[in-house]
């Protein structure tokens, strides 16, 4: 349940993340952030969907449709020139958060 | 038998309600993820019906991603808010000005609508073409029904006096275009309730406005050309009217969630029904007040009876799309 809320709320940055490296497709996007969390972070695939196309909708991402080496065509998501302020801001953002939790919950290490 | 992905996928398009090409995007993207899903599991050892089965549940609950994609698609700019707000908001001007006694501006007027609509059913199917469909499918509607009346004023003529007001030719002449234009009407109809029927209810919004304006004249035995100052004495009221049908029409493109649009046309439109009978024939009784909620109910809801006829007499239509 906590994971679940957790991702909830940090979808769009890890989108961004991810896709900063480069374009990808949803499909390669799900498995990629599947690979890079060790598994930990599993989208229910029907919520993938529609957080990209409101990253798009936000201008925080454009979506091509592109001819893939197998002949098909597949909608790649390339970050904007605005995603990556945004990300640059949520990552700022969640470094100061997780500082302070770390601060709270582990007082020793401070 | 259709496999999991094309039950699963018409579910999702059945529900969609978005434009054409938005949709056919969406359904090949969620395909083509399913599919890589699927062989995925296969290559992992799992039985191929099986592995269908699981890429689909991982996608979840049809209902909530295509929810959840009407919600971000669906949205209008300010632009197409007011493009769709502009025949309701000439309505009220024509009113305001007093204008709808001059043949020449209502003939203008009209035109304008039906070519509007045209090019725009022509060349896309853009949520700000719904109220200009109205005013068009008002015009067949409207008619056909006077063309009805006519036709059995004449009949109840001829049988009460042994003669019609009006020639044996032009009774069988509107009784052959009343059929011809409600056919037309529901034709189109029933395009836009296949395209969404809350569009098909945006669509038939200012109906019970037009009908019981229609109504007012004729019951005053008033006409163009008669006696405008009597005419206008209800203008501004129906001007206000429009102004309104302008602003709930507005309201409803800029929000992007269904159930709001839903909840507003059910508020707006027999309130402002209301307000219309209310002007045109004084405090209306119980009577009218239970036929302006009828009505209403019926323009407003039986075009999602009608869709939902429709998805269950063809419950596993595969959806027809491709990128390729």
């Amino acid at each position: 349940m906590h994971r679940k809320e957790l991702l909830k709320g940090s979808t769009e940055s890890l989108l961004l993340a991810v896709l900063e490296g480069g374009p990808h497709y949803g499909y390669q996007l799900a498995k990629e952030m599947e690979k890079r969390s060790s598994g930990y972070f599993r989208f229910k695939e029907g919520t993938l969907y529609p957080a990209l196309h409101r990253l798009e909708k936000a201008n925080l991402l454009e979506g091509k449709w592109e001819t893939a080496a197998s002949g098909q065509q597949r909608r790649y998501y390339h970050v904007t020139a605005q995603g990556l302020e945004a990300l640059a801001n949520m990552m700022d953002e969640w470094r100061s958060f997780s500082r302070a939790v770390n601060l709270v919950i582990q007082p020793e290490l401070a | 038998m259709l496999s999991e992905f094309e039950l699963y996928l018409g579910s999702v398009e059945r529900r969609l309600h978005l434009r054409p090409e938005q949709e056919r995007d969406i359904l090949v993207e969620l395909r083509d993820h399913l599919q890589e899903r699927a062989d995925d599991y296969r290559q992992q050892g799992m039985n191929p019906k099986l592995a269908f089965k699981q890429a689909v549940e991982d996608m979840g609950v049809p209902d909530d991603v295509a929810r959840r994609m009407y919600d971000i698609h669906s949205g209008n700019s300010w632009r197409d808010a007011i493009l769709a707000a502009t025949p309701h908001l000439t309505l009220a001007l024509l009113f305001a000005m007093h204008l709808w006694t001059r043949t020449a501006w209502v003939v203008v007027i009209v035109g304008m609508l039906a070519l509007v609509s045209l090019q725009g059913w022509r060349r896309t199917k853009s949520m700000w073409l719904y109220p200009w469909l109205s005013y068009t499918l008002a015009i067949p509607i409207l008619s056909s029904l006077a063309a009805m009346g006519a036709v059995a004023y004449g009949v109840w003529s001829l049988v009460q006096n042994g003669h019609a007001p009006l020639g044996i030719p032009y009774y069988i002449l509107f009784g052959l275009y009343a059929p011809f234009a409600l056919y037309i009407t529901a034709s189109m109809a029933s395009k836009v309730v296949r395209r969404d029927w809350l569009l098909a209810s945006l669509t038939a919004t200012p109906l019970p406005v037009l009908m019981g304006w229609l109504l007012y004249i004729q019951d005053e035995g008033r006409g163009f050309g008669e006696s405008p100052q009597q005419i206008g004495q209800t203008d501004g009221s129906t001007a206000l009217v429009f102004l309104a049908l302008a602003i709930t029409t507005a309201v409803f493109l800029r929000v992007s969630q269904r159930l709001f649009r839903i909840l507003l046309l059910i508020t707006a439109t027999p309130i402002l029904s209301f307000f219309a009978y209310l002007t045109f024939i004084g405090s209306p009784g119980l009577l009218s007040l239970i036929v302006i909620i009828a009505l209403c109910a019926v323009l407003l809801l039986g075009p999602a009876l009608l869709d939902a006829r429709a998805s269950q007499s063809s419950p596993t239509g595969p959806p027809a799309f491709s990128r390729q």
